[in-house]
């Protein structure tokens, strides 16, 4: 069976292309036509020792009053504020201004100094 | 007290996340929800971590610790055990299967709770959390057809695998946040709100640009996987 014409005729995510999106792993699967293509690409199978520990740990989380959270990250590089707005600039190719182009050029001559 | 023995293995997931999901706080009954649990997240488990795995290979600009994710997404499912819906009408591979689309739903929205949470500690908004039980709804999956998919070609796989490799951390995360959370419109897909602020935010990309590059990445894709897809 193809895969269900959902979209929209201007949705950039075609059909094929999403269902090869969640056959490689991208997208996490979350219709049972889905689970079916995602169960015949997964050949994972974890010891008995880490399943066991891994339930301890859901077990663990569930005695707790709250829902858990706190799975994801900012890497730190990105996290850190410093410099975010040249980064920004430069990723969507704005003009810098005169101070800007100055401190990277301080900047660059800084790093590209002989350490002696 | 009398005692009360079952053989786990031979019940249905939707008959296990019953036990679950009905438990009081007698203890036999704690005790077996205990084990159905148990017996839940041994059928489970390699497919959730191997899926959750996979998916945060892709996560470009962020960090994601598999194994807590994994953990939490059975934690909310057990919390929500009432609210599965079985539609399987007994047939055990497709009970299986619409277990495991659900908790992909569940995942799916953790994902999404934890790109904001993360996008509002980066500027230091503290929230309180909601109680469980007046949680955004989880999705059920009645929208299925249960009816199989052809697989892909194998060599648009190996493509598609290979071109993601090559994109940066920031277009991948694009690639991914708009497969995952964008909604079909008239002009192209489009983010729920809260999702591209966030975006932005991890890429730091301006909104104009965030969308040509979602455009740019996907007419790339097809035109790269097309000669694989139509064969």
């Amino acid at each position: 069976m193809p895969y269900p014409n959902t979209s929209e005729p201007d949705d950039e995510l075609t059909p094929e292309l999403k269902r090869a999106l969640v056959e490689i792993g991208a997208i996490i699967p979350t219709t049972t036509e889905e689970v079916e293509l995602a169960e015949a690409q997964y050949t994972s199978e974890p010891s008995s020792a880490k399943v066991n520990a891994a339930f301890e740990k859901v077990l663990f989380l569930l005695a707790e009053e709250a829902p858990a959270e706190g799975f994801i990250q900012l890497p730190t590089a990105t996290a850190s504020t410093t410099g975010c707005e040249l980064a920004m600039a430069a990723r969507n190719g704005g003009e810098l201004d005169a101070d800007t182009l100055a401190k990277i050029e301080q900047d660059v001559a800084r790093a590209t100094q002989n350490p002696s | 007290m009398q005692a009360v023995s079952i053989d786990f293995t031979q019940e249905s997931d939707a008959g296990l996340l019953y036990l679950i999901g009905e438990a009081t706080d007698e203890p036999t009954e704690k005790s077996l929800a205990r084990d159905a649990m148990r017996e839940f997240h041994v059928r489970h488990y390699p497919y959730v971590l191997g899926r959750l795995g996979e998916f945060a290979k892709n996560m470009g600009s962020v960090v994601v610790d598999v194994e807590r994710f994994t953990a939490i997404t059975f934690e909310k499912a057990f919390r929500a055990a009432k609210r599965f819906k079985d539609t399987s009408h007994g047939i055990h591979e497709l009970a299986s299967r619409k277990v495991r689309a659900w908790m992909g739903q569940i995942a799916t929205n953790l994902v999404r709770d934890e790109l904001k949470r993360v996008n509002r500690k980066q500027f230091g908004i503290q929230l309180v959390p909601l109680n469980d039980d007046i949680d955004a709804a989880i999705d059920t999956d009645e929208s299925d057809q249960d009816e199989s998919l052809e697989p892909t070609d194998s060599r648009a796989l190996a493509e598609l695998k290979a071109i993601l490799a090559t994109l940066r951390v920031e277009e991948q995360d694009i690639l991914i946040t708009y497969a995952t959370f964008g909604k079909p419109t008239a002009t192209g897909r489009e983010l729920p709100p809260d999702i591209r602020d966030a975006l932005e935010e991890r890429t730091r990309y301006e909104r104009s640009n965030i969308r040509q590059k979602w455009r740019r990445l996907s007419q790339r894709l097809k035109a790269q996987l097309e000669p694989f897809l139509n064969t």
